[in-house]
This record gives structure tokens, sequence and C-alpha cells, in this order.
């Protein structure tokens, strides 16, 4: 005959307590970075949240004759201007893929380094939240060259392969190519 | 009594390049004209070869002679499409171009209006965008 319930309940109560302070120590030891997690056609991307300035919804873009094809235009962010990168071009993700800003959940990332700052189109907003410095890891075997030179390392997200971005090694790229 | 405060303006030339409001001011304009095909094309710049916006073939709804004031640079005019007149931006509206939309060698634009209403006007120096031309556009244009 199994025991009555109520004589487990301090085991249970126990093993909980115990599950809690292993959480406990896992936060308290590991670092936690905040991550924003975007959707770019079939892929999922991420980039610290501290470099996201602004999250807006994707309105018009204003197009510039001439400009570089990298940059789909500028848009008016509250009394300033910030150009707006097609990130799908910049990282050759396939061609005739481009991000729309025509879908509803599309939404432009305003992201800044230091004294350097652009718009970003991205087809739409997963989440933002807080992960362990640990889940990101520096082997990025399934990632094509230029996404290796411009992230940090790779995640899993829902079960999903996912670059981090590193928005320093961007802004480089990018002004190397407009030199 | 306060003193009444005075805003200084630029006035703009502005015109369209497809859904682009584009501006070059109106200082740097010697005079405008409507463009004919009687008046041929010698020693006149498309806008879009200036930008060289990899459009061969541009439709010009209304296209518009824009002779430059200074021709130290050049002795061409600008053909643009759908010249709308003058307009004053208080320098306020101006803001300053942001970087690497295009390498700066090769930028014609100098800044961006935030008018009250309407879109952002890019603006333009007449100047850079008369001499900054591809090399293999040194002749007479193709027609419009």
């Amino acid at each position: 005959m199994s025991e009555p319930v109520s004589q487990i309940y301090p085991e249970i109560l126990a093993q909980a307590a115990e599950l809690r302070q292993r959480d406990a120590l896992i936060n308290i030891d590991e670092e936690q970075v905040q991550l924003l997690i975007f959707r770019l056609l079939e892929h999922t991307f991420a980039i610290p949240g501290a470099h996201v300035r602004e999250l807006l919804p994707a309105g018009e873009i204003v197009p510039v004759p001439g400009s570089s094809p990298l940059f789909l235009g500028v848009i008016p962010v509250r009394g300033e201007i910030a150009s707006v990168l097609d990130l799908a071009r910049l990282l050759q993700l396939p061609p005739g893929t481009s991000a729309t800003a025509h879908n509803r959940s599309s939404r432009i990332l305003i992201v800044q380094k230091e004294e350097m700052s652009t718009g970003m189109l991205v087809d739409a907003v997963e989440e933002i939240r807080e992960f362990p410095k640990s889940a990101v890891q520096t082997q990025q075997a399934s990632l094509n060259t230029l996404l290796e030179k411009l992230s940090q390392g790779q995640l899993l997200f829902n079960h999903q392969p996912t670059p981090l971005l590193d928005i320093a090694k961007l802004f480089q790229y990018l002004q190397e190519l407009c030199a | 009594m306060k003193p009444e405060l005075v805003t200084p303006e630029l006035l703009i030339l502005l015109f369209h390049h497809q859904d682009s409001r584009l501006g070059i001011a109106a200082r740097q304009v010697a005079h405008t004209q409507r463009w004919h095909p009687e008046h041929g094309l010698k020693n006149i710049s498309y806008f879009h070869h200036c930008l060289h916006t990899g459009d061969s073939d541009p439709h010009y709804c209304d296209p518009y002679l824009l002779a430059p004031a200074a021709r130290q640079h050049s002795n061409r005019a600008l053909l643009v499409d759908r010249l709308q007149g003058v307009l004053a931006l208080p320098y306020r509206q101006l803001h300053p171009w942001p970087p690497c939309l295009l390498p700066a060698s090769q930028n014609p634009y100098w800044a961006i209006a935030l008018p009250d209403t309407g879109a952002p006007i890019l603006l333009l120096d007449l100047g850079r965008l008369l001499t900054a031309r591809p090399p293999h556009l040194t002749g007479q244009d193709t027609p419009v």
C-alpha cells in the first residue's frame, strides 16, 4: 500500500525548495543579457537590447535617389532623421526576399552604438527578454561567412539557431562599404 | 513689448523624383525654364544620371531646366522633373545628412528638411550634383 499523500508533502516541498535554490544560484552566478529577437524572412536574429533605442511601427520610408542599395531610405523620428537599413540585403539573405514595410507586424528598430545609429526594417519582433550569457554560443558553424563576421555568436530560440548580431561590427562594416 | 523673433529661412526650389521630394537652394539657381524638345540636350545633365540611379529610361512628366548661378564648376544645366516652385524652409527644420547613405566623396545631398506638413525634403547641392558625373556620361545624355 502506498504511503498517504500527506506524508510525502514535506518531501515534495523540500525538493521544491531545493529547485528554487538551484534556480536562484544560477540566476545569481550567471550573467544575464537582454536580447531582442526579431524575424527577417525565414530567419530569426538577436541583437543586444542595450543597442535598441526605439522600436517603431514600419511606416512610410522616404527613398533617397542615388543612395546605397543597402538603405531603403529615411524616416522622421520625432523631429530627427534616421536612415533605414535593408538588413536582408546587407546580410546577403536570398535575393528577392527583402523585408517589406507593408506587413502589419513589420517594425523599424532604431539601433545605436555611440555616435552611429540607423533604423533596420524587420518583419516582426518576436521577443525582448533576458537570456543567460551561456545561452550564446560562439561556435557558428551554420552561418554564412558574412553573418559569421557580423555576429558575436548564436543562440537557440524556439529550437532555431539565432545569430546574435554585433552592432559595432555591423556599423564598422557599413562604414567600410560607404568609405 | 517683446521683440519680434526673426526666424531665418532657406528658399528652395522644390521638385520630385519618383516618390521623393527634393530641393535645391534657390540662391544656387540663376534661372529656371520649362524644357521642350526643341531646346535640345546640349550642356544638359539629367537629374537621374547625376545621381547614378541606374534608371536608364525614366519618364520626366514635366521637365524643367535649372541653370546654376555659379558656373565655376560646370556650365551645364540640370534637367529635373515636376518643379513645383519656391518653398521657404525655416532653419530649424533642417537636419544634417545621416551617415552612410552615400559615400561622402560622392554625396550631393547636404541636409534633410522636415517640414511641418508633408514628407521630408532631401536637399541637394547643385554644384556637387553637376560635377559628380560618371565618366561615361561626359557627352550628351540620352533623350527623355
